[in-house]
């Protein structure tokens, strides 16, 4: 390590060969939770291509429009943090607040159709039970919703963070920096578990 | 405002939304009617942009491109990993 800035129990944290992004612990959550994600994608693919026709009949009571609509919900909120994340480097307070708002509304956008989505299925008489790929589907997706719901709440946190950087001292504010690239990794993170659950459950490959 | 836009992460983003419209066309659109002649080249093909996209959020929107080369690779095994053993399961489990 070359260099450390920044004041207070976390610093930013730079290396001869680059700078660790955010703060150096929310990259040991986002690794843990990325592989319990990766055992369920594996888990799926084993039990799909076992038993590959039962899981494509299924899928056809999936309609992928609501996936295409989640995907471009999410991206497009994963684009609005990034550039909230550059307003605040550059102390645009305002816009960054705004930003994060928009990223804010499209994450919640995208909460309140996939709950929609599960009370149509729901209504069809789809649950859980009705079969192995239909377990997968909620269990999976619901465990990326309850991210999604915790994303929206550390969004809100940002916004918090970026409103109280005009008032930051010098030795708390790279720390408020460091809090809001964290809230925007775990954002960013959400949308990069769905990119991989819109490939497994809406799009018929 | 404009300097915000002008990035390589609007560039990505753009990407990102390109390759998700290339993925719903050869499945859902196109790709749907050869299904059954070539259901595991399509599920190769989905995963394959699906995984470019999961390293374009990593990299450009996460930052890692320059993070320090450990902590990259640790994600670019990970990207790697899954997406082969998803790509391999399809093709030797079926």
């Amino acid at each position: 390590m070359v260099a450390s800035q920044g004041t207070g129990r976390s610093k930013d944290v730079t290396t001869a060969r680059g700078r660790i992004p955010a703060e150096p612990g929310i990259w040991v959550f986002i690794l843990l939770d990325m592989s319990i994600f990766a055992e369920m994608f594996g888990i799926y693919a084993w039990y799909r291509a076992v038993d590959h026709d039962l899981f494509r009949s299924s899928q056809n009571a999936v309609n992928p429009l609501y996936g295409l609509i989640y995907t471009l919900l999410l991206l497009t909120s994963s684009w609005c943090v990034v550039m909230a994340v550059s307003a605040a480097r550059q102390r645009l307070i305002e816009l960054s607040s705004k930003l994060v708002l928009w990223g804010f509304a499209l994450g919640a956008a995208f909460a309140a159709i996939k709950i929609v989505e599960y009370c149509a299925k729901f209504s069809a008489g789809i649950t859980p039970l009705t079969n192995n790929f239909f377990m997968f589907y909620f269990v999976m997706t619901l465990v990326h919703l309850l991210h999604a719901s915790v994303g929206l709440g550390v969004l809100v946190y940002m916004r918090r963070q970026v409103s109280h950087l005009a008032q930051s001292t010098v030795g708390t504010d790279g720390r408020r920096m460091r809090m809001i690239e964290v809230a925007a990794v775990y954002w960013h993170m959400v949308d990069l578990l769905w990119i991989v659950l819109f490939a497994l459950f809406y799009l018929r490959g | 405002m404009k300097e915000l836009v002008y990035q390589r992460a609007t560039v990505i983003f753009a990407l990102l939304l390109l390759v998700t419209g290339i993925s719903f066309w050869l499945t859902v659109g196109h790709g749907a009617a050869n299904f059954h002649e070539a259901k595991s080249v399509i599920w190769t093909q989905v995963i394959i942009l699906a995984f470019v996209k999961v390293r374009w959020v990593l990299l450009d929107f996460m930052e890692l491109r320059s993070a320090p080369m450990k902590l990259r690779v640790l994600f670019e095994a990970w990207v790697t990993g899954v997406a082969a053993f998803l790509v391999l399961t399809d093709w030797l489990v079926a």
